[in-house]
């Protein structure tokens, strides 16, 4: 894998968010060499004081990144990629809006010197629903969200803690999404796009050590009962996922699991040792606060 | 010599309903002085008869609404369709009857190229009449392991090369995984590839290159000639890219003396915003010429039905496949007609599955209210599944409509068994439902996808015969009087061009037609076998080239 370059596909319909998103890694780059694939250079993809120089296929970024426009030949532009000496440490494909991920995906899967990484949907949850009723679209944009590793779930300033929840649960649920990160103005760091692929979003210690998450271990008493825990864990902001294993008074064993807004609780029949991992928003989430909760069931 | 020139026919259909048929007709300034007795015209003063078509039927120059000139590029390629063709030179291609017609027709155009390097192309193949059979790259190794060959189906959406042609772009090898890229038994690549993403690398190796979809300087020359064989005065080119380069070589090749026709050129909307487009179009228009019309936009909304990339409404695909794909998001359309609206400029939208009429039907109305525009003609392209409910509301929306009538001859059979099942594939292309509906109609070939031909296409529209010889859908078959209609006026007013052309009438550019039998007076059946002699074009003759 060394002399392979990561190649990374943002999709989501258009208005999610995904300009601003590859300008805010394009800005935050600190040294890595980014390069950019965009569609086409129709409305201004990158922010003016970010270019250095630019004309009609390539624009030269501060920094060392670049980003050029792939027109209808995706494939030839990243073949074109990989002949740069040296190569970019990172490319990312921002797709067209009404592009479905798996196509490109498999092109890049064609190309000597490439590997894919994964894919992130931005979506906007001010207008999924919305958008996800509308007999056009809801297909293409069910389609990219079920196609991506992570969902970056955009403009939830613009949302009530109702919907967001209504709109997070839909898409654990329903779409079968597995990771979500909420942000406001798609700020996301450029860490992580390097742990896009699923086996390492699924390991606990890759988002833990993220600098957009923080993690803490409990090792709670025997429980009263399950569905207290459940009341406590709703009262929390800012947490992103909770998993592990609590033992009741009647020495049940208890696997639960929250993802999102959903609380899953089911009881096991072998016995396990009391833990919960509990990981949430770097700074979002009170950890002596949940600690003190815990101890009082 | 008088200025004026007088051309007796068997009989001139006019296409003006105030004198239908007449026996001569005049030109002056290649224009149309008259038309009417000779009598009538011997009023204008001076003139030379001319009676070269005395026992021909002279029409108005048919228009064809929706082609691709880069037809005439792609004959410099091996034909290896099923059907006969004829070529630019008048050379009858017959079609390739099996595979080893297609093989035996490569390896003699193998022999013939020197440059052992050089890429062997072949075009229109189409297994679906060879019995299903997919060819491999096995197949075409037999006609050379060292050259790479490339064979364009005839639908455009599939290449077939061989190993050779693999290998160049890197793709002889395991482990591929890629919804375009088949592999055999061995694990490799079959060597057919479905799709652009999976063509394009390969195309370049194998003759077939990126900007395909344009038409080079010989391929429009060699187009026009095509258009001469078979009635055009007037055809469009319905997507092209329009760079400097290429605006310059249509500017200077159709103003060479004997250019033939008059070619309409549309934008294609893409790799620009629509701002910049609608700027761009504006900026074309000014530098039209009497043989070259700019200034129009077309659009492309979803993909094909035989691809099963069209956006289809509910229930979707008889064989139940995924829906299609927007090519143009709807966000994207919405923006593009309102400017479009708003300056004048007219867009075509390619729109195949019902889904995708209806989303532009939308659009267009919700930007109708913001930019009320009384004659905007905007046109629906292929427009192959419309419901009669569309054609109802197209027809209060004042939009026009270019069906797609020679589908229903080359891939009928497969819409009814596979694509979009027996009931959607015989209301497609449903011509009466749109005269019915008052919706201005043209009818089209899209060459190169299938020939070049108007009065074919005009046989289909009348017949609705399949390849395999069903009648599907008959009631939407249409009058050879209102098929003859859709290939000239009909045409002429989806490009705003009806007051210039599309009918025999004082003042209209002396455009013609020149017919060896009536297709009035014959068996609507045989309308498809009538021979053009060749056409008038602003009053200059051109026969046909005869091989």
């Amino acid at each position: 894998m060394t002399d392979t370059t990561p190649v990374i596909l943002i999709s989501g319909y258009l208005g999610a968010g995904k300009t601003t998103l590859v300008n805010n890694l394009l800005r935050n780059a600190g040294g890595t060499r980014l390069a950019i694939l965009v569609n086409e250079f129709g409305d201004l993809p990158i922010d003016e004081d970010l270019i250095e120089t630019k004309d009609e296929k390539l624009i030269s970024i501060s920094g060392g990144c670049i980003c050029c426009s792939f027109g209808d030949d995706l494939t030839g532009a990243l073949k074109d990629l990989t002949e740069i000496d040296p190569m970019p440490d990172c490319i990312v494909i921002e797709s067209s809006g009404v592009a479905l991920p798996n196509q490109i995906v498999a092109n890049v899967t064609l190309l000597e010197n490439l590997y894919f990484r994964g894919v992130l949907c931005v979506v906007d949850s001010s207008t999924l629903l919305s958008k996800i009723k509308n007999q056009y679209i809801s297909d293409i944009i069910i389609g990219q969200i079920k196609a991506a590793n992570l969902v970056l779930l955009n403009k939830t300033d613009l949302c009530s803690p109702t919907l967001l929840t209504l709109i997070k649960n839909q898409l654990y649920d329903t779409f079968e999404v597995k990771h979500i990160i909420n942000t406001t103005h798609a700020d996301l760091s450029l860490g992580i796009l390097h742990e896009l692929d699923d086996h390492n979003l699924s390991t606990r210690g890759s988002l833990d050590a993220h600098d957009i998450f923080e993690s803490f271990i409990l090792y709670p008493e025997k429980i009263k009962s399950p569905e207290e825990v459940r009341e406590v864990l709703c009262t929390w902001d800012g947490l992103e996922r909770v998993k592990g294993y609590l033992c009741d008074q009647n020495n049940n064993t208890w696997l639960i699991q929250l993802s999102g807004d959903a609380i899953n609780l089911e009881r096991l029949r072998t016995p396990r040792q009391s833990g919960l991992v509990i990981i949430g928003l770097k700074g979002k989430i009170d950890q002596k606060a949940i600690k003190d909760a815990f101890e009082k069931l | 010599m008088a200025n004026t020139k007088v051309f007796s026919a068997h009989k001139v259909y006019t296409m003006n309903p105030s004198r239908p048929e007449v026996s001569h007709v005049a030109v002056r300034e290649g224009k149309i002085l008259g038309a009417g007795s000779l009598d009538e015209l011997s009023g204008w003063g001076e003139f030379d008869l001319d009676n070269r078509f005395k026992n021909k039927i002279i029409m108005p120059g048919f228009v064809e609404g929706h082609a691709h000139a880069m037809e005439g590029t792609l004959w410099r390629n091996v034909y290896v369709g099923w059907f006969d063709r004829m070529d630019p030179n008048g050379r009858l291609w017959p079609g390739a009857k099996s595979l080893d017609n297609v093989l035996q027709r490569l390896s003699e155009a193998n022999v013939q190229l020197s440059d052992e390097t050089k890429p062997l192309s072949g075009w229109s193949l189409d297994p679906i009449y060879l019995g299903n059979k997919r060819v491999t790259r096995q197949d075409l190794d037999k006609v050379s392991a060292s050259r790479p060959i490339g064979i364009l189906h005839a639908s455009g959406h599939i290449l077939n090369v061989n190993s050779k042609g693999l290998e160049l772009a890197g793709l002889l090898k395991p482990g591929i995984n890629h919804p375009g890229i088949p592999l055999g038994p061995d694990g490799l690549p079959t060597g057919e590839l479905y799709g652009p993403d999976a063509m394009t690398p390969v195309g370049v190796h194998v003759g077939f290159d990126r900007s395909m979809t344009d038409c080079d300087e010989q391929g429009l020359r060699d187009y026009a000639k095509l258009c001469v064989s078979s009635g055009v005065t007037t055809s469009t080119d319905l997507a092209a890219r329009l760079t400097d380069a290429s605006v310059d070589m249509m500017l200077r090749v159709t103003g060479e003396p004997e250019f033939p026709a008059c070619i309409v050129p549309l934008r294609i909307f893409f790799g620009m915003s629509p701002k910049e487009l609608i700027d761009y179009v504006i900026q074309l228009k000014s530098m039209s010429t009497d043989r070259l019309s700019l200034g129009r936009v077309k659009a492309v909304l979803d993909g094909s039905i035989q691809g099963f990339s069209a956006r289809l409404n509910w229930p979707g695909y008889y064989n139940g496949s995924p829906n299609g794909l927007w090519y143009t998001s709807p966000e994207q359309l919405s923006e593009l007609y309102l400017l479009a609206l708003k300056n004048g400029v007219q867009v075509h939208t390619h729109t195949n599955g019902d889904q995708a009429i209806q989303l532009s039907i939308e659009t267009l109305e919700a930007a109708l209210r913001q930019a009320p525009s009384f004659d905007h003609r905007f046109t629906l392209q292929h427009c192959q599944l419309a419901s009669a409910a569309q054609f109802r509301k197209m027809s209060k929306l004042g939009m026009c409509v270019n069906l797609f009538a020679n589908h229903h001859y080359y891939w009928g059979d497969e819409h009814y068994s596979r694509t979009v099942g027996p009931e959607k594939a015989e209301r497609m292309n449903a011509c009466k439902t749109a005269v019915d509906s008052k919706v201005n109609m043209a009818i089209h070939s899209d060459a190169p996808v299938t020939p070049l031909a108007p009065l074919f296409t005009a046989w289909c529209a009348v017949n609705r015969l399949t390849a395999s010889g069903r009648v599907q859908g008959s009631h939407e078959c249409i009058s050879v009087s209102d098929a003859l209609y859709a290939i000239t006026l009909g045409a002429a007013y989806t490009l705003h061009m009806d007051h210039e052309i599309g009918s025999i009438e004082v003042g209209k550019r002396a455009d013609f037609a020149i017919l060896e039998a009536d297709p009035y007076e014959n068996d609507p059946e045989t309308l498809r076998d009538i021979t053009v002699w060749g056409t008038v074009q602003s009053g200059r003759v051109f026969e046909a080239i005869k091989s």
